[in-house]
């Protein structure tokens, strides 16, 4: 087989196809960084309740940088489902909580990598992912659990702590980004 | 190696709107009334309204055990609870209409209230 990595699986922007092996391999990789750092911040006692530092949500960053949309898409979705097998919440409302915040989230942070493009850096994208992330949970609190929006009166600190671990993790990201050897990009 | 700043125009921008966002959720749905009582829902399901007013201590069978509330002078506090990371107890006292405890993995929420057939409700919910 005379296959060459750069006529294969990439096409003419050096961008990873989708179907190729390197590009699940590049998923399955940040999916299993995920995962870990997802474990990790569960060891650290949260401060506040709610208010968690998000360094799961990186992973999907970071592939949605060095892959494109649809990698940081599934690193996002595949994260979620393993937590959940791990922790055996499946079946809990706070499987329902991790999951439409992680979806939404990535699809916010897609949306805006897509539109604004170099003009974006990961900070900002990740400030607004963690921003609807924590929406997304109160609004998800509010329709299941508490089916009102009395809830929101201890929204404003939670959205602002949000935003202030955005940032660090953003700042991270970007730091992982420009760090990252050649041979674990797209 | 790169040296261009991190950050871009754009990013300040979508901080700035975010910020004063949170902080306009906050302004607009902060709590000043003191609560009458406190409504305790069960998976959605409304199982007891406790008086503020009648200082005591409460068990509520939740989906994952029994979590124990108290009400006091200081208002309402969950004190125990089977869930993983207490944060319904971290949570502290509340006290004022409109503020709630909520334990999702217990699938338990106090919610302080005016009283019983309060017309807030009405309006907010």
């Amino acid at each position: 087989m005379k296959e060459t990595r750069t006529t294969s699986d990439t096409d003419s922007r050096g961008t990873i196809s989708v179907k190729s092996s390197r590009w699940w391999s590049r998923v399955a990789l940040w999916t299993a960084s995920g995962v870990a750092l997802a474990g990790m911040e569960h060891l650290i006692p949260s401060p506040v309740p709610w208010v968690k530092l998000g360094l799961a949500n990186s992973a999907a960053l970071v592939a949605l940088y060095t892959i494109g949309i649809p990698a940081a898409i599934s690193v996002n979705l595949l994260r979620v489902i393993v937590i959940s097998l791990l922790f055996q919440t499946y079946t809990s409302p706070a499987f329902l909580l991790s999951f439409s915040g992680a979806i939404i989230s990535v699809c916010v942070m897609s949306v805006l990598f897509a539109v604004f493009g170099n003009r974006i850096s990961p900070i900002g994208v990740s400030v607004v992912g963690a921003w609807s992330h924590m929406v997304v949970q109160f609004i998800v609190v509010s329709v299941v659990l508490v089916h009102d929006n009395s809830l929101f009166v201890m929204a404003g600190p939670s959205l602002l702590a949000a935003i202030a671990s955005g940032i660090v993790i953003g700042w991270l990201c970007s730091m992982i980004i420009r760090r990252l050897p050649g041979t674990l990009l797209a | 190696m790169n040296r261009k700043p991190v950050t871009k125009p754009l990013d300040f921008l979508l901080i700035a709107i975010l910020v004063i966002a949170s902080v306009a959720i906050m302004v607009t749905s902060t709590a000043t009334e003191p609560g009458a009582q406190a409504v305790v829902y069960v998976g959605g399901e409304k199982t007891m309204i406790v008086p503020l007013d009648v200082y005591a201590r409460y068990e509520v069978e939740g989906k994952k055990g029994l979590c124990t509330f108290i009400v006091d002078e200081y208002g309402i506090c969950m004190i125990q609870s089977p869930c993983p990371h207490h944060f319904c107890i971290q949570q502290g006292y509340i006290n004022m209409s409109g503020q709630s405890i909520v334990c999702v993995p217990n699938e338990i929420t106090i919610r302080v209230i005016h009283s019983e057939n309060s017309s807030i409700d009405g309006i907010t919910g």
